[in-house]
């Protein structure tokens, strides 16, 4: 089977279980919006501008709430050993893994969606005038953080205590994306331009290079039956 | 190792001289160090007698550097080859490696709290620092966590891998914030290590390098006992499973 085809295939499962089930991306709405209650109650909004907070407020919101999904990602594997069709199946894993992915990246894209004008809308800001740098930022710190969740997500769906697990193996060693998330939208918020903040996508970009290529090498070992 | 064991022979039993003659060695380095460190190197101009924890906090940084290099290393060997040694390798490895990354964030506030006025900063080599440990922290626990030993093995091994390749990239994006860590090997404009302190700083890494290399044979051996208990407690099943009597018979 072709590889790209197989990438597509898995990509296409996941997204087809997501879209008939709705479960997970109701709920992770629910959440980003109780996160953003929240970020009212603990920051008051009313007094702070969304120069200063806002950058943190959006990344924080994306990763809580893209933690609970990714996560999911494996953990519904598990249901009726399916993890063991996966692994039977005679496709690269590494396929397997960039299907997986493709899936989480866009279905934490359509959160986004939802998610980054309701942040606008509670905390007042003009959306239109900073869309299209925004839009870049959270698509490219989108991508590296879904594929580090994607790897670790395959180790912490396998583990016990996997749910507590699992932030804490993707959180510090996502510390440099988050850092460069949060000083990137700052800058764009505070009417910066995409070349303030290209040492920071240059960061970004090395990052997420790094880990597609380590989850394209190392997936296979994390997937193999004990 | 279960052929070793099945022969009677119990590969790991006896402390080897090396281990012995290291601990000895180390004793002595260790007493020589101290009298470097406290009566032998001047006492710094400015920063006075609390800049003596240079000695103790700059090599345990180093080692725990290089311990992490070797999680690494055995990781990537581990995965390769599928031989324990290199699991048991970076096991070692990392716990050392956490021991000496914690003696570095308690010995930095001790230090930077009349120095800097402040007990943390988060400038580069302070959350560099703070943030690999908490990667191995979780090194360490995935290992526990796991279902079995070899799926631990292989788990760590992946995020031993991937957390030392993030190094660079966490240097770079905390770099990119603004760092005052004191720069004591090149300061521009001369001035630099008095030649007393230098000395007793090289006696000093090589005292913790032999620490460092004493507690991770010590670590490495215990990992192999604990494998061989492993293997006996398989086999004694294996036998009781086949020849039901067998415990019964050798009472």
């Amino acid at each position: 089977m072709n590889f790209l085809r197989a990438v597509c295939i898995i990509a296409g499962k996941d997204l087809r279980v997501e879209f008939r089930q709705r479960e997970n991306f109701t709920l992770m709405l629910f959440f980003s919006l109780v996160i953003l209650v929240i970020f009212h109650f603990t920051l008051d909004f009313t007094e702070l501008s969304f120069e200063t907070v806002g950058a943190g407020v959006i990344w924080i919101a994306i990763h809580f709430t893209g933690i609970l999904t990714l996560g999911h990602s494996f953990r519904q594997e598990q249901a009726q050993d399916s993890l063991r069709g996966l692994r039977l199946t005679p496709i690269d894993p590494a396929a397997i893994y960039l299907g997986k992915w493709l899936a989480n990246t866009a279905t934490l894209f359509a959160m986004e969606v939802v998610l980054i004008p309701l942040i606008a809308v509670t905390l007042n800001f003009p959306l239109a005038r900073f869309a299209g740098p925004l839009f870049l930022l959270i698509a490219l710190h989108t991508i590296g953080f879904s594929a580090l969740g994607t790897l670790f997500a395959a180790i912490a769906a396998q583990t016990r205590r996997g749910e507590t697990l699992f932030p804490l193996l993707v959180f510090p060693v996502e510390i440099p994306l988050i850092g460069s998330a949060v000083r990137s939208t700052t800058t764009i918020l505070n009417r910066g331009t995409l070349a303030d903040v290209v040492p920071w996508l240059e960061l970004a970009t090395a990052f997420n290079l790094l880990v597609l290529g380590a989850g394209v090498l190392l997936f296979e070992y994390i997937l193999e039956e004990s | 190792m279960l052929k070793s064991l099945e022969n009677g022979t119990t590969p790991f039993r006896n402390r080897g001289w090396f281990s012995r003659f290291l601990l000895g060695f180390l004793a002595g380095a260790m007493i020589l160090n101290l009298w470097l460190i406290f009566f032998y190197a001047p006492t710094e101009r400015q920063m006075g007698e609390v800049q003596r924890i240079f000695y103790f906090h700059v090599p345990a940084a180093l080692l725990s550097f290089l311990a992490f290099g070797l999680v690494c290393a055995a990781g990537i060997l581990y995965l390769i080859t599928r031989k324990r040694k290199w699991d048991l390798l970076g096991h070692s490895a990392a716990e050392v490696g956490v021991l000496f990354c914690t003696l570095v964030l308690l010995s930095g506030p001790i230090w930077a709290k009349p120095i800097w006025n402040v007990w943390w900063t988060w400038e580069v080599r302070l959350t560099t620092t703070l943030i690999l440990w908490m990667i191995f922290m979780a090194y360490l626990m995935v290992r526990s966590y796991a279902e079995n030993p070899d799926q631990g093995a292989r788990f760590a091994a992946v995020l031993g891998i991937i957390g030392f390749l993030d190094v660079p990239i966490i240097i770079m994006s905390v770099r990119l914030f603004r760092g005052l860590h004191p720069r004591v090997f090149k300061v521009q404009g001369g001035g630099g290590l008095d030649p007393a302190m230098g000395r007793t700083f090289m006696v000093s890494l090589a005292t913790f390098f032999l620490l460092f290399l004493y507690l991770l044979l010590e670590r490495y051996r215990l990992g192999c006992s604990d494998w061989e208990t492993e293997c006996l407690m398989e086999m004694t099943e294996r036998q009781t499973v086949a020849r039901p009597g067998i415990l019964e018979e050798s009472k």
